[in-house]
């Protein structure tokens, strides 16, 4: 079968790339890896007239030039050199029509490489109203390719960009003049004498252009230093005839006065400051003094917004999951399957699916955030003080998304260039506060902080200890990241380098997609590893039972309902007599005796072997951790009736009578939620993205000695 | 302890669910390996470089 055609989609950081490849592909796409690089792979499959082609997605990059193998991946793709991938038929560069300057200096560099090349004009309408003049018609005779203007995220243009894919498919590309014709000729040269497998064209240029690139790494990888010694000859020679300056400053001198004449003969306006660009909006968030304190301003928005919207629907889902639980109970024969439903499953997964609210709302407030431009302003207005860390404006965005999962955005410091401030920022993020310990705050907080209310009720003591906790884990981070630069990491910062994009308006459909993706990843994890976990966990609080507590309880039921004055009197002893037989037979199963075994070792943090099983149990995932409590209070309450967890927690009393959550030892079990490390994903991501175990296994190690020692002096001071 | 029908029946559910899980997450882990492609669903954020 003949392959389907391919098409890379290519351009630089923010001009809708991603857009225009999720128009033209919907949702048929795929996420993947590089083989040995850390650089998502996002392929797609899009209907052009009758056939379909396959899409491939690259990083955005300003330039074909490479530093490192992440950035090699784009030169790789566009010349069918890497793996899984052939050559592409056409390539697809996508330009910001608001600054078609530096995307017009990639299509410089694409056009030389001999393969068809349209242009996606995006962002038209903000062109538009920015009173930009261009003349589509003659750039596309000047660029020598088709250009089809377009305002992807309104679906505008999209159908324009589709008929002239489809017709390039069919024709064959024609390598344009080269800029730097001395180095076509010195690499066709080189080429030739190199032994082996020649490498392409292009790479050899990019290797004598680039200094201490990666194009460069891999000449003399395979050439050794023979190769290395006839580079250095082509570079000194080349040098001389250019007047002394420096190749890469060269190319980019002629690429930017060819893109210029082509920008001067469409009629485009000249290039435009950022300020006149964007005007007072911009000015306001990105001022030293007012910047900050819309930052802050936006960010308590965000989360009281969260709070406010989210409590109500909690609530109901929370009485919907206790309703039909109650119901249940009554209707369903006593023993081992009703158990399993009940407090298994049904205990277990309510008690995740209630955060679902509170996850829908903060995801599509960061999403907006990001979507219209303003996550970038914040990057900015964060580098100084992350640089304090050793860390960069780079750092900010995946240390922000730390807030939702650590898993993503320990994947998002792909963004950030400097490895050693990328491995810092790896450290820093799980202290973050992830929406999964959102959970075991609110229930703590609820259940053993005292309500009170200070300013005429505008703050509330529970709203500053949750803010106290979001501190607390940014402090912590702050201080990982410190540490980490200056003992494990030394060495000097990277510089910074972005660009902003204008602000706009997110498009309500792209933003309901990713809400959509993200809210069913919780769902799904919910439904699959905690409802695994809360079976595993039932099993154990229900296996082994004793006959033995069993038959002395069926003989004191016996005795109190031949005592019984009245139904109302025997039916409360009869249900506290359940309880009571609940916890004993807790006690007595595996659960228990596990629970009881590593008890010791959690005491100093006040916790009962109830406690301590279930937050090793939530070791693999810290979500899983309310699942669990929710079964082994479910299993082993003391607490009568259909009691929700709140109150079960409230009831549990340690043998002599003494409640077991008291304030002390919640503070203290919400400073030691606040640091551990308890996410098998997080430590296997840190594990696959650090390329190496030894980070995984010391960031866990540490967090979780951390937590430990935070947990227990804060139990101890506030006790 | 004395093992019922119930009892057989509830260890068979958490058996199958368990089984069913851990068989995800391998089968996932072969097309990892694979493939070279990453289990999670990349953010968004995660591509713009």
């Amino acid at each position: 079968m003949p392959r389907r055609p391919l098409i890379a989609v290519l351009g630089c950081p923010n001009t809708g790339k991603s857009t225009v490849f999720n128009r033209l592909t919907g949702l048929r796409q795929r996420t993947g890896n590089y083989p040995g690089v850390t650089v998502e792979k996002i392929t797609g499959v899009a209907r052009l007239g009758n056939r379909e082609v396959d899409l491939v997605d690259l990083p955005g990059t300003y330039s074909l030039a490479a530093d490192g193998p992440e950035s090699g991946i784009t030169l790789d793709v566009v010349l069918g050199m890497a793996e899984g991938l052939p050559r592409p038929d056409v390539v697809l560069l996508v330009a910001d029509a608001t600054n078609l300057r530096r995307s017009l200096y990639l299509f410089s560099q694409t056009r030389e490489l001999g393969l068809p090349v349209a242009v996606a004009l995006n962002m038209q309408d903000v062109a538009e109203r920015q009173g930009e003049r261009l003349d589509v018609r003659v750039l596309a005779q000047q660029v020598s390719a088709p250009v089809a203007p377009m305002t992807a995220n309104r679906g505008k243009g999209v159908q324009g960009l589709r008929s002239i894919l489809e017709r390039l498919l069919a024709e064959e590309g024609v390598s344009a003049v080269p800029v730097m014709p001395e180095v076509r000729e010195a690499a066709v040269d080189l080429q030739a004498d190199l032994v082996g497998p020649a490498p392409e064209l292009a790479c050899v240029e990019r290797a004598i252009i680039d200094t201490g690139g990666e194009f460069e790494r891999r000449l003399v990888g395979a050439g050794g230093q023979k190769a290395r010694g006839t580079l250095e000859n082509i570079r000194r020679r080349l040098r001389r005839q250019m007047g002394d300056e420096s190749l890469q400053s060269r190319e980019a001198r002629r690429r930017y006065r060819q893109v210029d004449q082509w920008l001067g003969q469409s009629g485009a306006a000249g290039p435009q400051s950022f300020a006149a660009r964007t005007g007072w909006l911009e000015r306001l968030v990105s001022h030293p003094v007012s910047g900050p304190v819309v930052f802050l301003a936006v960010m308590s928005a965000v989360f009281q917004a969260v709070g406010a919207w989210a409590a109500p629907l909690m609530d109901a889902i929370s009485t919907f999951f206790e309703e039909v639980g109650a119901w249940a109970l009554v209707r369903l024969p006593d023993g081992a399957l009703s158990s399993l439903l009940i407090d298994g499953l049904w205990s277990g997964v309510g008690a995740v699916v209630v955060f679902v609210p509170q996850i829908i709302f903060l995801f599509a407030l960061v999403l907006f955030l990001e979507d219209c431009g303003y996550m970038a302003r914040a990057s900015f207005l964060m580098d100084r003080l992350l640089r304090i860390c050793g860390l960069s404006g780079q750092s900010f965005i995946p240390l922000l998304s730390g807030f939702a999962c650590a898993v993503p955005a320990i994947m998002a410091t792909r963004v950030v260039g400097d490895r050693r401030a990328r491995l810092a920022t790896i450290v820093a993020i799980p202290l973050m506060t992830c929406s999964a310990r959102l959970p075991v705050y609110a229930l703590l907080i609820s259940g053993f902080v005292p309500p009170a209310y200070f300013l005429n009720g505008w703050i509330n003591l529970h709203g500053l200890i949750l803010l106290g906790l979001y501190v607390l884990g940014i402090a912590g981070g702050a201080v990982s990241a410190f540490l980490t630069r200056r003992i494990a990491l030394r060495g000097a910062g990277a510089s910074f380098f972005m660009e902003m994009p204008p602000f706009r308006w997110p498009n309500p459909r792209v933003l309901s997609l990713k809400l959509t993706a993200k809210v069913r990843v919780f769902l799904t994890r919910a439904g699959t590893v905690i409802a695994a976990a809360c079976v595993i966990i039932w099993a154990l609080g229900y296996f082994p039972r004793s006959d033995v507590i069993a038959a002395d309880f069926a003989e004191r039921r016996a005795t109190v309902e031949l005592a019984a004055e009245g139904p109302d009197g025997s039916d409360y002893r009869l249900r506290r007599l359940n309880a009571e037989e609940r916890a004993a037979q807790l006690e007595f199963s595996l659960l228990g005796r596990v629970g009881k075994a590593i008890e010791p070792v959690f005491r100093p943090l006040g916790w009962d072997w109830r406690v301590s099983a279930s937050v090793v149990a939530g070791f693999p995932a810290r979500e899983v951790v309310i699942g669990v409590m929710g079964t082994v209070y479910a299993l082993g309450s003391e607490a009568e009736g259909n009691a929700g967890l709140r109150e079960r927690l409230q009831a549990s009393r340690w043998p002599d009578g003494r409640p077991v959550f008291t304030l002390a030892m919640a503070l203290g079990l919400l400073v030691f939620y606040a640091f551990a490390l308890q996410c098998v994903s997080t430590v296997a991501v840190i594990g696959r993205e650090t390329n190496s175990w030894r980070w995984a296994a010391g960031a866990w190690v540490y967090m979780s000695g951390f937590a430990w020692l935070a947990g227990m002096l804060t139990y101890q001071l506030a006790a | 302890m004395t093992i019922g029908f119930q009892e057989i029946v509830a260890l068979a559910i958490v058996v199958v669910i368990v089984g069913a899980v851990v068989f995800r997450r391998l089968r996932a882990r072969r097309r990892i390996k694979r493939t070279g492609e990453a289990s999670v669903k990349v953010d968004e954020i995660s591509r713009r470089r």
